[in-house]
């Protein structure tokens, strides 16, 4: 900041040598100058100014390199599309200088250099540019094989733009919420006379524009007159008073969605914009004409020119070319004689020249004016910084070159009004059809959605007086359409007296570099190269030549595209169609679309407890669970161990208040319950568990859990912990669809569970429930109510883990107190809590399979070993079809309990690692582990059915290839015959 | 003996707890300066000490009636009950009912139910985490969290909202406390700790934080 400090005396006046004096309408505030640095040079300029306004203003246009062959480039639109002034500032890698603010201090570089802007090294990629043709990289580089990583690590340093700074800190860009009646995109003389006319009906309006100030044309198209700001004023003046008008500047709606959801992205944030109408006034891209050493700096749009003169009082050139095809260009000319320059000549393409009054005014001024003509090329400055002259060559009445002859203007910029786009992603995006107008040679709305509207430009409406009338009947009809009541008042639009936009401003060289996409430094000759490749439709060819693929995303170069190819094919342009135009349609930040983190988590109301007790936690579905608690001086292992030994032995507590936990009521809850699960429920008693098995209509298994009787008409069903929503929700579909007098509650959020397990279970639970849990009065597979230290609870005696248990639910808000008596209690007997990893081995040694990691998404009852939990004979249940066509198939698979040798000490094999047969897959192991129970490391598989015979040898497949040999045995593995938890 | 689902949420911020009915609940700020500003701008407290309930059922609206209660008449709306409660209808026959400081109301209606509920309606055991959202920043901080029209809602109307809110279902109405527009939010439990979590964030952002519950409610404990 010193060097700064020092410089900036000096740099003030000779660096502003382009700045005009103060004008009306500027966007700067000369008030409060500012300097920079860019390429290790100072410049100066005001709040206010853009980084490429400032660094213009001071004559110099070279702020770029391209992107392919690293010719010089500077400016080309001023409007959001300048990909080759493209900067970086540290930590933002993708600064568009035409755009971006210019501030105090910066440090700017330009990107995609080697050795800085004047010596980058990349510069002599241009000498070899006839060698490097579109798609040559397709061809050149696959063999021979053993080069490409050279080739792939030499193209990643060349391409590329900005480089990522990894210090970068994250930043929470927070999003918002907003809506509108109607949602005005474009603040320009259509846009804001649509968005009056829809505030008079009533309707609220939010009116967005991306750049800094609402206007549109009317902030730079003055064709040396009054007119334009004069407008301007006038409608802003009525806007600021409407109430019901918020203009939103700086914000750009960058994508289209369903249901008029609009994304709306400015510096801050994004918004997500829901709008009950929407009224597209985005305007038009002005698009290049396209001839040799289109791409020098000092070329660039006339639009372009005129807005560095009008907002940053900038004048780009002293001596000015114009090259034209409509009286925009006339326009420009005549605005860049107000500011001072002088214009060689106005070089018109079309063979009639401009009929209207701006001729007159032109002429009248002096300037050489050129009917029928073209700009054959540019003719660089020295060093090729700079234009120095054009070369003006005659159009035949066919629209050809005549070669012969030609003038040679001398000039330092040449300005491109040749003809428009529209600016019709959104409503490409909405689902608007467009047609191709050869009146007009552009693509208009033809057919658009309900609730969507245009105008203006993008609705090829251009004479001024025209987009006032046609933005009017737009705003009325979007405010009818919201619902206001609008007095049927027809607008009637003039048809336009003639198109901006020559349809062929593609001027051939033998020399070539006449670029069509500067993003991608594509020249013409490319497009022939393309379509000799057949990459003859447009998609194909966008594909091959990367054109539109840029930065910029094909505004300038896309509709020539399509003129080059419809020329090419010798078809229209309707028959050629457009590129697919996706959301976001311009390039948004990272940061904008990432925003806040919002993931929703589940904590069971004794996390806090498993935290003081040095739980580790594991996600489980959204839900935050103890995979196993620390232990100072053991190891993970260890310490899980230990846990499973604390059940097996002595007693330990799970929290299990992640299962799914729902209740059903109602006469039709037991019918209801016998459909939706294939076990039988109907004669279940009161006060009984059972097992649960659910099913979708494929027949493959989806859940399980328990169904809990707690009254005739009153079920308590527990679900899988990750199951539960989805559960909830199919019961609730199937109820209605069924026509069930149910009432079908998700207590999951509202109950509180835990798994008492062990010998010691019942000693621990006795002191503080309210009625007797011993065997005779709560035998295995019961539930009760009852209380627990005052709090009522339900008591299932369920065996998950194989051992005496009862698993728990009480109020969630009373979870915490009833954990914290049990393990108060559990002291006197070393209570252990456990975590899931112990609980999944105690289970294995149980043979219990874990739905959905020892079944699949193809995963039938029979399959996974539970066709003893299915009662083919009931009159129905969900997947009872499929699985009567199921039991007539031969199966694939089959899941068996395997077992490797007792003294096997090589490396474990892992879940999914495969089963070998005779060299072919014949399975694969869906949970394994090293029991210590057992002594032996014992698992379940899927197994070809021919080689489930209890005591066959196989063989599991490890990563590194390796066999290990393992026998099929039977399950369960531990107390096969149940008795430890039936005590 | 009842914990607030988002008690833990409070443990670092200073201040004073106390006990409201059997929940320990955060009462005060210690700076009460901080605290009025928080009001003012945009707050946020718990007060899930409240008691409540719910039902269902195609006969709850009538078990409701029969205990004289104010029952709204259209779906997602609401009516005040004694002692500052609150009795929501959520859908067509479903309903929630929350207790104000003094009311008694939720807990006659949870022993009435029972454990099995009665022909017709059957009962729903809410043990949400109840927030209240207040202070002036309330529409723009909506605006971040929700992507419902709050502008659209007058509160004379008695609508609840039931929508997502930082990707969690939640049930909404918008209030007057302690002469005070505020939105009293509720959802469930397990969900409170992100919840509370992401909200005070933002409401931290916003220049507000925690405004205890003795501010809403003046001489709880």
């Amino acid at each position: 900041m010193t060097d700064l400090s020092n410089q900036q005396a000096a740099s003030n006046a000779a660096l502003e040598k382009n700045r005009m004096a103060r004008q009306d309408g500027e966007w700067i505030d000369r008030n409060q100058p500012l300097h920079f640095v860019f390429e290790g040079k100072t410049y100066s300029g005001f709040v206010g100014d853009t980084i490429s306004s400032a660094i213009a203003a001071s004559g110099n246009l070279f702020m770029g390199r391209s992107f392919k062959y690293h010719r010089p480039r500077g400016i080309l639109s001023m409007s959001n599309h300048d990909i080759n002034t493209m900067m970086q500032d540290d930590q933002d890698p993708t600064i568009r200088a035409d755009v971006v603010l210019a501030q105090n201090g910066m440090q700017l570089r330009t990107v995609n250099t080697f050795g800085g802007l004047k010596s980058d090294r990349g510069r002599y990629m241009n000498c070899l540019s006839r060698f490097l043709p579109a798609g040559f990289y397709y061809k050149t580089f696959h063999t021979p094989k053993w080069l490409f990583p050279m080739w792939e690590k030499m193209f990643r340093t060349l391409t590329g733009l900005g480089k990522v700074n990894f210090e970068t800190p994250r930043r929470y860009t927070a999003k918002r919420y907003a809506f509108a009646d109607v949602l005005v995109i474009g603040s320009g003389p259509s846009g804001l006379s649509a968005a009056l006319a829809a505030a008079k009906a009533g309707a609220q309006v939010v009116v967005v524009d991306e750049n800094v100030r609402p206007g549109g044309s009317l902030t730079y198209d003055y064709g040396g007159m009054d007119e334009s700001p004069a407008l301007l004023g006038r409608l802003l003046s009525e806007v600021t008073a409407c109430e019901k008008i918020e203009i939103w500047a700086g914000t750009l709606a960058a994508g289209y969605y369903s249901d008029n959801w609009i994304a709306l992205v400015d510096d801050q944030r994004m918004t997500k914009m829901r709008a009950k109408t929407v009224v597209v006034a985005s305007g038009s891209y002005e698009q290049p004409c396209v001839f040799r050493n289109n791409d020098l700096p000092g070329v660039m749009m006339a639009s372009a020119a005129q807005r560095l003169l009008r907002r940053y009082a900038v004048r780009v050139g002293r001596n000015f070319v114009v090259l034209t095809s409509n009286s925009a260009g006339y326009r420009a000319a005549l605005d860049m004689v107000s500011g001072g320059a002088s214009v060689a000549a106005i070089v018109d393409m079309r063979p009639e020249g401009e009929l209207s009054h701006w001729h007159e005014l032109a002429a009248g001024l002096g300037i050489r004016i050129l009917a029928g003509h073209c700009i054959y090329e540019a003719i660089p400055e020295p060093g090729r910084y700079g234009v120095s002259a054009a070369v003006v060559k005659r159009l035949s009445s066919a629209g050809e070159i005549e070669q012969a002859g030609g003038v040679t203007f001398s000039c330092d910029a040449i300005l491109m009004a040749v003809g428009y786009a529209p600016a019709a992603n959104l409503l490409y995006q909405a689902g608007t059809k467009m047609r191709y107008s050869h009146e007009i040679e552009q693509f208009v709305p033809d057919l658009l959605p309900e609730s969507i509207f245009a105008c203006g430009r993008v609705n090829g409406v251009y004479t001024l007086s025209s987009r006032l009338l046609d933005g009017e009947r737009a705003g009325l009809e979007a405010a009818q359409k919201a619902g206001y009541v609008v007095e049927q008042k027809r607008v009637d639009v003039p048809a336009e007296p003639s198109g901006p936009t020559h349809p062929y401003p593609i001027i051939s060289h033998p020399k070539g570099m006449n670029f069509v996409d500067f993003d991608e430094d594509l020249h013409l000759r490319d497009f022939y190269v393309s379509v000799q490749e057949a990459f003859d439709n447009i998609e194909l060819m966008k594909r091959f030549t990367t054109v539109g693929m840029g930065p910029s995303q094909g505004k300038h170069s896309n509709m020539n595209a399509i003129r080059i190819l419809a020329r090419l094919k010798g078809k229209n342009i309707d028959e050629i169609g457009t590129t697919t135009a996706r959301p976001f349609f311009h390039p948004v930040k990272l940061s904008h679309l990432a925003g806040k983190g919002f993931t929703p988590e589940r904590l069971t109301p004794m996390h806090h407890r498993h935290q003081e007790l040095g739980a580790v936690f594991m996600d489980a579905g959204n839900w935050k669970r103890p995979e196993y608690y620390q232990i100072e001086g053991l190891s993970r292992i260890e310490a899980i161990r230990q846990e499973v030994r604390s059940v097996r032995t002595n007693v330990g507590m799970i929290d299990v208040g992640t299962l799914g936990k729902i209740e059903i009521f109602g006469p039709d809850a037991v019918l209801f319950i016998e459909r939706m699960y294939t076990g039988l429920f109907a004669k279940q008693a009161v006060g009984t568990t059972r097992y649960a098995l659910g099913l979708d209509e494929t027949g493959v298994v989806i859940d399980d859990g328990v169904v809990g009787r707690l009254a005739q008409e009153h079920f308590f069903v527990t679900t899988t912990t990750t199951g539960s929503a989805q559960i909830y929700r199919e019961m609730n579909r199937w109820a209605l669809l069924w026509k069930m007098n149910v009432g079908i509650v998700n207590a999951t959020g509202y109950m509180a569970a835990m798994n008492l397990a062990g010998p010691k279970s019942r000693a621990v639970l006795a002191p503080h429930c309210n009625i007797d849990v011993s065997d005779a009065s709560v035998p295995y597979l019961a539930l009760r109510t009852c209380e627990i230290g005052g709090v009522s609870a339900r008591i299932m005696r369920v065996g998950f883990v194989g051992e005496l248990g009862y698993e728990i639910h009480v109020p969630s808000e009373k979870g915490a107190y009833v954990w914290d008596l049990l393990m108060q209690e559990g002291q006197k007997y070393g209570i252990q809590p456990f975590g899931v990893e112990a609980q999944r081995i105690l289970r294995l040694e149980k043979g219990h399979i874990i739905v959905s990691q020892d079944t699949d998404g193809l995963t039938n009852p029979f399959d996974a070993a539970c066709g003893w939990a299915v009662k083919m004979n009931k009159p129905f249940f969900i997947g009872q079809r499929s699985l009567k066509i199921a039991q007539a198939t031969e199966r694939k698979q089959v899941l068996a309990g395997f077992a490797l040798a007792e003294n096997y000490r090589g490396e474990l094999p892992k879940e999914s690692h495969l089963l070998i047969e005779a060299g072919d897959i014949a399975g694969r192991i869906t949970s394994i582990t090293d029991s210590e129970a057992l002594g032996r490391v014992i698992g379940l598989c899927f197994v070809r059915p021919d080689l489930n015979e209890i005591g066959r040898m196989v063989q599991f497949r490890l990563s590194d290839g390796a066999l290990v040999p393992a026998q099929i045995v039977a399950t369960p593995f531990y107390d096969p015959d149940g008795m430890r938890q039936k005590v | 003996m009842r914990q607030s689902p988002i008690e833990h949420c409070f443990s670092q911020l200073p201040g004073d707890f106390g006990q409201v009915g059997d929940m320990r609940t955060f009462l005060r700020l210690a700076d009460s300066q901080a605290e009025s500003l928080n009001l003012e701008t945009i707050g946020l407290a718990d007060c899930s000490f409240l008691e409540r309930t719910g039902l269902k059922g195609p006969l709850a609206m009538e078990f409701l009636s029969s205990l004289g209660l104010p029952v709204p008449q259209r779906p997602n709306h609401w009516e005040p009950l004694e002692g500052g409660g609150i009795l929501m209808r959520l859908g067509m026959t479903e309903f929630f009912i929350e207790d104000g400081p003094s009311g008694g109301i939720a807990r006659l209606i949870s022993e009435k139910l029972g454990m099995d509920g009665i022909e017709g309606a059957y009962p729903v055991r809410r043990q949400d985490a109840a927030l209240i959202l207040c202070g002036t920043k309330q529409n723009d901080f909506l605006s971040q969290t929700c992507n419902v029209n709050f502008a659209e809602i007058d509160e004379k109307n008695r609508q609840v909202v039931m929508t997502n809110m930082v990707g969690v279902s939640v049930v909404m109405v918008q209030n007057k406390i302690n002469e005070r527009y505020s939105w009293k939010i509720w959802c469930d439990g397990t969900f409170g700790h992100y919840f509370w979590e992401t909200l005070f964030g933002i409401t931290l952002e916003m220049g507000g934080g925690a405004v205890g519950c003795n501010r809403l409610y003046p001489g709880l404990a």
